[in-house]
């Protein structure tokens, strides 16, 4: 597909671009806003109580804050935007939050998991942001990415943690069986019509196929080569 | 029980003079001593990071935690059928929105002053004060004006981290 060499400094710059270009943004902006959200309400905020002491709870509660504080940013950003504020809060809009937030989290390693694989694959997505050609949300995005690289490095560092016992090893796999075969989806379809038109205007720059490869090949990273368990096949 | 969003807003307003985590390290003063001596029969002080890291870490400490976690919950509770869950969750977001950059930028701080940079310390820190500041808003709000939630946020607010009950011993870094 032809690509269209556009640059968006502002958020009312965005009024003179195409409305394809417009509608592309929202849909981003939208998805990042609802996904942060829901994130943050099914497994950070739940996740508190499972941690084994004040230690971990509190920094479980701040990651929560963090990831609400995402949420806040892209919503921020959408209402500069014009979008319906209902439209960026997961329960409020019919756009469904992605599938991962179906996983049912039953305990503290299975948290320590998704912080491990699903934040990496949130890193991926804001990495592709940072060269954005709406500049507001290559902004947003950098801003975010620091705490996105802690809270995965807070799953790499938890699931080591639980790897030094024989029950927390066997724990830790289970969940990654349980988690990892969804994850892939995370990414979105093969030769999908929206990426073609992020891609067309620079809003993203690979494909979901190319993000998904990369995702595999870091989550085998973590799970084979740091933490000496075995990666499932994607369903 | 009623749910009073403008007590919550005044929570959250104060959050950005508090002089958050600065008297972490030193030596309890005579006032202090009075003012935390309503915490708990007896407050042990933490002299360092490292040793507040493992008090914090302590399992003995989960009953206490798990006690005050279920008394905000029931506090929550009263407060969303006095006024709708919607309207709860708004007005304590704010303190979550003023208490982000503050409350870890505080807490970096004070670890920079003894010398020590530790992302995930400043952070555990951050998380206890943001929920404690919550839960003293959450009480103050429901009209339990001498709730030791708002003990226990007034001493995050002198300065002090309040890290754990084991038994009838609170710890204060
Ligand atoms: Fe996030
Ligand atoms: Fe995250």
């Amino acid at each position: 597909m032809e690509t269209v060499s556009i640059e968006v400094k502002t958020v009312a710059e965005l009024a003179n671009a195409p409305a394809e270009y417009r509608e592309a943004a929202s849909k981003i902006v939208r998805s990042h806003a609802i996904n942060e959200l829901y994130g943050a309400q099914v497994f950070d905020e739940p996740a508190v109580a499972f941690a084994p002491t004040p230690y971990w709870k509190w920094l479980t509660c701040r990651v929560a804050m963090e990831e609400y504080g995402h949420h806040q940013r892209f919503f921020r950003l959408g209402q500069k935007m014009g979008i319906a504020p209902e439209t960026m809060i997961p329960g409020k809009t019919d756009k469904r939050p992605l599938s991962i937030f179906e996983f049912t989290m039953r305990s503290w390693p299975e948290f320590c998991v998704i912080k491990l694989l699903a934040d990496m694959a949130e890193i991926i997505q804001v990495e592709d942001l940072m060269e954005c050609t709406f500049r507001p949300l290559r902004d947003e995005a950098a801003k975010t990415m620091p705490e996105e690289k802690f809270h995965a490095g807070f799953g790499l560092r938890s699931c080591t943690e639980l790897c030094r016992t024989e029950d927390g090893r066997r724990d830790v796999q289970a969940a990654i069986d349980a988690l990892f075969p969804g994850m892939p989806a995370f990414f979105g379809q093969p030769r999908s019509k929206n990426n073609a038109l992020y891609r067309k205007w620079g809003l993203k720059q690979h494909t979901n196929e190319a993000m998904r490869a990369d995702y595999l090949e870091r989550a085998r990273v973590l799970v084979e080569d740091k933490l000496g368990l075995k990666l499932p096949a994607p369903a | 029980m009623p749910f009073d969003a403008a007590v919550v807003a005044q929570h959250a307003r104060a959050i950005e003079t508090a002089p958050w985590f600065a008297a972490t390290g030193l030596p309890f003063s005579d006032d202090e001593r009075r003012a935390l001596a309503e915490l708990a029969p007896r407050i042990a002080r933490v002299g360092g990071w490292a040793q507040a890291r493992a008090v914090a870490d302590d399992a003995r400490a989960n009953a206490a935690y798990d006690a005050d976690a279920r008394e905000a919950a029931a506090l929550k509770a009263q407060a969303e059928s006095a006024a709708g869950s919607p309207a709860v969750l708004r007005a304590l977001s704010a303190v979550v929105d003023e208490g982000l950059p503050v409350f870890f930028g505080c807490a970096e701080a004070a670890l920079a002053r003894a010398g020590l940079h530790d992302e995930e310390l400043s952070r555990v820190a951050a998380g206890a004060v943001g929920e404690a500041v919550y839960r003293a808003a959450l009480a103050a709000a429901t009209a339990h004006p001498a709730h030791r939630f708002i003990g226990v946020a007034a001493a995050y607010a002198i300065g002090r981290w309040p890290l754990a009950r084991i038994d009838d011993v609170l710890y204060m870094l």
